[in-house]
């Protein structure tokens, strides 16, 4: 049966303890918190434990939800949060540094079909690591800034409220990494 | 504007983010500059192979491990409460261990003792005059303070 209660009614009750209603919560929104962390990191494998810790998070948290910060807000917040210092402590760990190459295969992600152009699926697959390759070099919150905008759809205004600075840094961060991106994937296209 | 400041402005322009005043603006400098025009084109482009990325699918569900997890950190956060209330200067890994395995120990003793002593109620002033003489700083001496604490605090 389909719970009534809205997301911050929600919240509340599994601030006290009632996991009943945080598995509501989740059941809501797991599928687009999943989806950005898989935006973001690229890599299908984290992002499955990435998950985990960030509604983990989101329930100790529940109690400090207040609903005048929009609920996907609030969320996107936590999410991205946690996926750039994931992102951060990743980069310094040399483990990670050789396995590098390996998270950008595009595992994640399945192939569009695109029957009306006659690319050959391989060379779809080669776009599309081109293009994970140039969004993983750009800096975190540039990243972070045009996955919300692009992939999720955000405006520069709710971008600003989850990375909870201005507007203007937000078409900034915009700015600089779509200008980033224009010249690695230009220069790679014209090979 | 300059062709410098408008193109830090094209980006905006595209994800429809400027003023109207503004944009009107650059719409017309666009219809009239062709390195700017060049320039949106190819963010255009740019905007448009981020698309190459598709769909993401097959979302697993994440309920069950993740409520396993919030229930699990409970019953840490528990134990965690009773360790800082019985040794309120931090302890090592090794000891926090040590005196959970004493806790663990100690009830289970209980248990034992009651079933097999067949008593009402449990005494364990019977049970630690074996230790009686402990060393200060020993297991024996650390397992009559942790059963004196827990006793009192009717766990
Ligand atoms: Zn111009």
């Amino acid at each position: 049966m389909y719970d009534q209660r809205t997301d911050f009614e929600l919240l509340k009750a599994a601030a006290g303890k009632d996991p009943d209603a945080f598995r509501l919560f989740m059941a809501r929104y797991q599928d687009r918190v999943y989806g950005l962390v898989c935006r973001f990191t690229g890599d299908r494998e984290s992002a499955r434990d990435l998950v985990q810790d960030i509604f983990l998070k989101v329930y100790r948290a529940a109690g400090s939800y207040t609903p005048d910060a929009g609920v996907f807000t609030w969320l996107y917040r936590i999410t991205a949060n946690h996926c750039i210092n994931f992102m951060q402590s990743r980069k310094r760990d040399p483990l990670y540094a050789a396995e590098e190459d390996a998270a950008l295969t595009p595992g994640v992600l399945s192939a569009v079909s695109r029957a009306a152009t006659q690319e050959t699926a391989l060379e779809q697959q080669e776009r599309a690591r081109m293009v994970r390759r140039a969004l993983d070099s750009l800096p975190l919150r540039q990243k972070m800034a045009i996955t919300l905008l692009r992939f999720e759809g955000l405006s520069y205004k709710e971008i600003s409220r989850v990375l909870e600075c201005s507007v203007s840094a937000v078409e900034s961060l915009v700015f600089r990494g779509m200008d980033a991106l224009k010249k690695t994937l230009g220069a790679e296209l014209e090979k | 504007m300059s062709c410098t400041a408008m193109r830090k402005k094209i980006q905006a322009f595209l994800d429809g983010e400027l003023p109207a005043g503004v944009a009107e603006v650059l719409k017309s400098h666009l219809a009239q500059c062709p390195a700017c025009s060049q320039e949106a084109a190819a963010l255009s482009k740019t905007w448009e192979l981020l698309l190459e990325l598709p769909d993401v699918q097959e979302v697993p569900d994440f309920i069950p491990a993740t409520l396993a997890r919030i229930l699990a950190d409970g019953e840490n956060t528990r134990s965690r409460k009773l360790l800082s209330w019985l040794f309120p200067v931090p302890l090592s890994a090794a000891t926090a261990a040590l005196v959970i395995g004493l806790v663990i120990g100690i009830g289970l003793g209980r248990i034992i003792a009651s079933t097999f002593l067949d008593r009402g109620e449990t005494d364990t002033a019977l049970y630690l005059e074996v230790f009686q003489d402990t060393p200060p700083q020993s297991i024996g001496d650390a397992y009559i303070k942790v059963n004196y604490a827990m006793e009192e605090k009717g766990i």
